[in-house]
């Protein structure tokens, strides 16, 4: 047993190695000369004699209690007495310099993470604890040495000393012991030099046994486990005070309480330390003091985990990579990224670790997840094929299981938060192939996700989902894999739900992440969850029939949020999978509150001036009357359809408005049919698709025809908030689901780069569409504003980033606010601004444009609103500056932009509406928001160009038309586009879209109110509940207010009057509309 | 009864305190009439650009808008032949202010749309 020739052998390999501090012959400590007393160079000794195991109820309670842990964290940790005789155990892990020797001498493998990259793994690191070793390298290592591994007992005795403590250093958590400071690698996690933390020391002497790295034990489980191995002690990945503890227990079902992994793995993050017997005669220093008290420094090396990376999230798209073959690797031959894409044959056996690959999230840089196609690599099938592309982004397996008659293409493609892993198996034999594929998702190389204990990893059952802890037959000391055909009842006797499935999830340790892989089709019928490799199954039937070809899709998410999040998602998902065939399959629509227009009427005498809600009742007109039914509503443009089914959106979020400007019930059921008809051709992808076939589509434009649904994002992002309108009318709860929906389709299809986000000019069906089944045929970056059939790249972003912004405020929902804010990042980069003028203003700073007027102030409208959510002072400020920049053309005083504008840019003398529309709605919110006082602007804009763009002359309307429509009435209540003395012969859906709401915007700040007070912003005609605004202007410079609830009032006073000379009187000489029963008889 | 009301400004806001049920506040000022020109057209500097197909470019043209307060009561030139003249407002010129019966609505409710929105639709809100 005790081979002393062999350490004197050790020694003289040592010497000739130069390497310091390696032997292992014993050598006396300067006060002990009695040989009884000696201990091995690098070895403490720990006494024989009964020490305490495991932990108590009374520290279970305490641990939980004082750090929020779950209980269930210690339940295996069996806390029992254990007497042990009297052996070494070295003072710190075995290091890197030591297992070179040991490499060099014998021929052994060398560790895997030598031949990887991450600085911490290298070999010249010679005071760095050796890792990636599995248990049988660190078994032989330590019979070179004449040691033996440490039995689980005595490493837990070396580490606790006899008195039971928690930690080595006692009973009081302590993280400054174990904590790291930021490495030279960029902050990359990492261990420490084995001998530099000494405040991490038991009682014997021994360092690191709470922090560093694991370290093997010599504990292979009894039969039908004999495959998996003890690791105790915490490690460089690890934060949390329960991973340091001596009992190092975090729910290994063995019931001893350590965590276990299989004895094959070489965990780039696992080391191991030595023992030894004692020889016959030794005896323990009587003095006690075994080991010299430390004297030097304490400098230790602190490198947290790599936290998840929220900034990058959805940015670029996830990555699978191989993994290679330990001994290929071994000879020198490259690293896996230079390999040619393709790989055949025996190329594949030399070089990879079959069936095995890696998944690379970039915004979980800390984390390293494995897939393990299970079923190939259990029957060791051939790879005949495999091929990755450029970008390590997509993966083509051909393969198969010969005895089976299983022949199996596989394909991987990482997305932009989950990866799709699709299987097209076919059976060439004559019997039912009964299980064809079984994906394994590890996250043992994920510190941030894994989860050894189980309390992290929750499944679905008929109570909801459920964390391992909470379900029936979690606390079993033999099975550490939970094994759940669906629908799994509990055992005879026991209590808990059912597990149904179809979810499995492990979230994160700080609850803000999570990983799932499930099946989108077929319905998983098995889940699975191997707590020893915190790995994930979700597998569904994959039976196949002789002669069949099954196809089966597995989606792998990495995503930012809740559980109840996944849940959505995957529905979401799942619908989208299940309905891209065909157009009629629509995501499901409960159906639509009819609403009836209710409301306080009264007649008045009143002042006849301009009354918006008159031009209310007109553009009802339009919207009831200016679409086809036949053609899916699409909205009428002049004589002809538009071609641009999407506008319709702007049209649904006009009614309600107009509606409750003037109280109409014009065409209450054209309304709630348009609607239906809308949401009807929302898909389950959450997103609202226009039919190729459409017949009266407008194609052209430049674009490919689409073959098949397509959407516009930009309408999607009206869409949403013409829900919101719509929402606040009848207060259906049904409409918070149809738009959350919609926000996740909209956060789902930008392309994400750094810090921002952009809807690409797909090339096809029309500006900037997204093909429902085929995506983006192009996602190419705009290189300038000027993109696009229409010119501008920013006005197919302004909807959706309006929309996100809004649906984050209305839900709390962050994810809708960041993506917003990456749009917004996008949009203010400098190639979509002036250089600025005069030249040494920067453009991009003052928010100068050039080009498409409506692209640019529509883009304000959504930079605006997200700035006022997101609380972006600087953003707002822009916005302001951007605003005043874009009075400059045309004629602001009446509203006139020209339709382009810019200092460089012709300007088209013709004003569409929407410019007019969006500059009265900037001025609006802005003035509200107290960013400046552009009430007279808004006074300006809509008693000129807003009305008198509208067509309300029948007359006049008619004679304008008459050669291209000779019943024009539909367009009575359109917008149309203004020169600046005549119309033009056409009108705009577009423009009418607008400028409906606009007019709403502006009568709705005519007046305010709120806890009595009313501010009267614009003098312009309305009733409201709070006074009724009489204004007499322009005849007379006279207003007035017809109190009903308010006790207080402000009244702006639009700056062209002189100050000085207003009078004002209450209760005042008795005008026609004070005689005539201004207020209404409420009885 | 009929009272002159002290005005307290606050910025371009005038305000009137201590407000019951069917009390009126009016408020008077003189009308100002402003007419100014503007030059509307082609600038010189950009009649070789241009990334979009189809506008036409007049030469710039000067023309003179009157208005009465906030509100262009005429504008000229004018094309006479047009079928559909916009701003034909010649009934504004006078001082006297016509008055009209009409029927007007109360919404009980308005549509948010400005602000942060927290709020204004109940069912959207987390639990």
């Amino acid at each position: 047993m005790f081979m002393i020739h062999r350490f004197h052998h050790r020694v003289i390999v040592m010497l000739m190695l130069g390497a310091a501090a390696l032997c292992f012959a014993f050598h006396g400590k300067s006060d002990a000369a009695d040989a009884s007393h000696q201990v091995p160079e690098g070895m403490v000794v720990v006494p024989g004699g009964k020490f305490i195991m495991g932990t108590s109820d009374e520290q279970r309670e305490r641990l939980a209690s004082e750090y929020k842990l779950n209980p269930d964290l210690f339940g295996m940790q069996t806390y029992r007495e254990v007497d042990l005789p009297t052996f070494f155990i070295d003072r710190h892990e075995v290091t890197v310099g030591q297992y070179r020797a040991f490499v060099e001498e014998t021929g052994h493998r060398p560790p895997l993470t030598w031949q990887l990259n991450s600085w911490y793994l290298e070999e010249r690191r010679e005071q760095w604890p050796v890792v990636g070793v599995d248990y049988d390298d660190a078994a032989a290592y330590a019979k070179w040495a004449g040691k033996r591994l440490s039995t689980e007992e005595e490493w837990e005795k070396a580490a606790r000393g006899a008195d039971g403590r928690l930690w080595p250093w006692g009973n009081e958590w302590a993280p400054d012991v174990i904590a790291r400071e930021p490495h030279q690698n960029q902050g990359a996690p990492g261990p420490w030099p084995v001998g530099l933390n000494h405040r991490d020391r038991s009682v014997y002497g021994a360092l690191n046994m709470a922090g560093n790295v694991p370290e093997w034990v010599d504990g292979k489980l009894e039969p039908g486990f004999e495959y998996t191995a003890i690791v105790k002690g915490g490690g460089f990945l690890f934060d949390s005070p329960e991973q340091f503890i001596c009992a190092a227990g975090v729910g290994h079902p063995r019931g001893n309480g350590s965590l276990a992994t299989s004895i094959m793995f070489n965990n780039p993050y696992i080391g191991f330390r030595c023992a030894m017997d004692v020889p016959e005669g030794f005896e323990p220093d009587p003095s006690g003091a075994v080991e010299p008290p430390y004297q030097g420094p304490i400098d230790i090396l602190r490198a947290g985990r790599r936290a998840p990376d929220l900034s990058s999230y959805r940015r670029e798209k996830i990555k699978i990579l191989p993994v290679a073959n330990a001994s290929y690797l071994a000879s020198g031959n490259p690293k896996p990224r230079k390999w040619p894409q393709n790989l055949s044959g025996e190329g594949i056996k030399a070089k990879m670790t079959p069936w095995h690959l890696e998944v690379s999230v970039p915004y979980l840089p800390g984390d390293q997840f494995g897939i393990l196609l299970e079923n190939h690599w259990q029957h060791n099938s051939p790879i005949e094929e495999i091929h990755f592309n450029k970008d390590f982004t997509r993966v083509e397996l051909k393969t198969g299981v010969p005895e089976w008659n299983l022949e199996s293409r596989i394909t991987l493609e990482g997305g932009l938060d989950h990866v799709d892993v699709t299987y097209e198996n076919t059976n060439t034999g004559d019997t039912v192939i009964p299980g064809s594929q079984e994906m394994c998702l590890s996250a043992l190389g994920a510190p941030n996700f894994r989860d050894h204990d189980g309390a992290r990893t929750f499944l679905s059952t008929e109570d909801g989902l459920k964390s391992m802890s909470q379900i029936w037959h979690y606390v079993n000391d033999r099975i550490y894999c939970q094994n759940h055909m669906l629908p799994s009842k509990p055992p005879a006797g026991t209590e808990g739900p059912a597990i149904t499935g179809p979810l499995i999830a492990t979230t994160s340790r700080d609850g803000q992440w999570l990983v799932s892989p499930l099946s989108l089709t077929p319905a998983p019928n098995r889940l699975f969850n191997n707590r020893e490799y915190s790995c994930l199954h979700c597998t569904p039937d994959s039976s196949v029939e002789p002669g069949e070809t099954k196809v089966m899709i597995q989606r792998i998410y990495f995503l930012h949020g809740t559980l109840d999040d996944l849940s959505v998602r995957y529905e979401s998902d799942l619908a989208a999978i299940a309905g891209p065939s065909s157009i009629g399959e629509q995501a499901e629509n409960p159906g639509i509150k009819t609403v009836g227009v209710e409301g306080e009427r009264y007649t008045a005498l009143v002042p006849d001036t301009l009354d918006l809600a008159r031009h209310a009742e007109f553009a009802l007109n339009a919207l009831v009357l200016g679409h086809y039914p036949e053609f899916d509503y699409e909205p009428k443009q002049s004589n002809r359809v538009t071609g641009d089914f999407f506008l319709g959106t702007k049209w649904i979020e006009s009614f309600p408005m107009m509606r409750v400007m003037c109280g109409s019930d014009l065409g209450l059921d054209v309304e709630m049919k348009m609607m239906e008809s809308y949401l009807a051709r929302i898909e389950a992808d959450g997103l609202l698709h226009c039919p190729p076939d459409n017949p009266v589509r407008r194609g052209g434009r430049g674009y490919e025809q689409a073959e098949e649904p397509y959407t516009s994002p930009y309408a999607d992002g009206r869409m949403v908030l013409a829900m919101m309108a719509w929402g606040q009318r009848d207060g259906d709860p049904a409409w918070t689901e149809r738009m959350r929906a919609m926000a996740e389709g909209l956060k789902r299809i930008p392309i994400y780069k750094d810090d921002y986000a952009y809807y690409p000019d797909g090339g096809v069906a029309f500006d900037f569409s997204y093909l429902r089944n085929s995506g983006y045929k192009n996602t190419a970056e705009p290189a300038s504003e000027h993109a696009g059939a229409e010119g501008t790249v920013k006005f197919y972003q302004s909807n959706q980033m309006r929309a996100l912004a809004r649906w984050a405020a209305l839900s709390g929902d962050r994810e809708s606010l960041q993506v917003a804010g990456k749009i917004a990042n996008y949009l203010l980069k400098p190639q979509f601004w002036e250089k600025g003028y005069p030249e040494e203003v920067i453009g991009r700073q003052r928010g100068q444009w050039s080009g498409h007027y409506h692209g640019n102030t529509a883009v304000l409208m959504g930079l605006l609103r997200y700035a006022i959510i997101a609380r972006d002072r600087q953003l707002m400020e822009l916005v302001r500056a951007s605003y005043e920049y874009s009075r400059n053309f045309g004629i602001a005083r009446i509203g006139w932009f020209p339709t382009h504008s810019g200092h460089d840019t012709p300007p088209k003398v013709v004003c569409e509406t929407c410019r007019t529309a969006d500059m009265v709605a900037l001025a609006v919110e802005l003035s509200t928001e107290g960013l400046g006082d552009y009430w007279d602007d808004v006074d300006g804009y809509v008693r000129n160009a807003l009305v008198e763009q509208q067509f309300t002359d029948m007359d006049r309307l008619k004679a304008l038309v008459a050669a291209k429509d000779p019943d024009p009435s539909w367009m009575l209540g359109t917008f149309g586009c203004g020169g600046l003395s005549v119309m033009d012969d056409y009108t705009i859906a577009c423009c009418t879209g607008n400028g409906a709401p606009a007019m709403y915007f502006a009568w709705e700040g005519i007046v305010r109110a709120e806890d009595g007070v009313a501010q009267v912003n614009l003098l312009l005609n309305r009733a409201s509940p709070w006074l009724d605004v009489n204004s007499y202007l322009p005849y007379e410079g006279k207003v007035t207010l017809h109190n009903k609830t308010a006790r207080r009032v402000s009244v702006r006073v639009p700056n062209w009057v002189d100050k000085l000379m207003v009078e004002c009187r209450l209760n005042g000489p008795a005008g026609p509309d004070r005689l005539a029963g201004q207020l209404p008889d409420r009885g | 009864m009929d009272q002159p009301v002290p005005i307290v400004w606050l910025g371009n806001y005038l305000t009137v305190d201590d407000l019951h049920q069917r009390d009126v506040v009016t408020i008077t000022f003189p009308m100002v009439e402003e007419t100014f020109t503007r030059m509307v057209g082609l600038p010189a500097k950009g009649r070789q650009s241009g990334y979009y197909d189809g506008a036409t470019y007049p030469e710039p043209e000067e023309y003179t808008l009157h208005f009465k307060g906030n509100t262009l009561v005429d504008i000229s030139p004018r094309d006479e032949d047009h079928p559909y003249p916009i701003y034909q407002r010649e009934k504004y010129r006078t001082e006297k202010t016509p008055m009209k019966r009409v029927a007007r609505y109360v919404a009980p409710y308005t549509i948010r749309w400005h602000g942060d929105d927290r709020g204004s639709l109940r069912s959207a809100q987390p639990e």
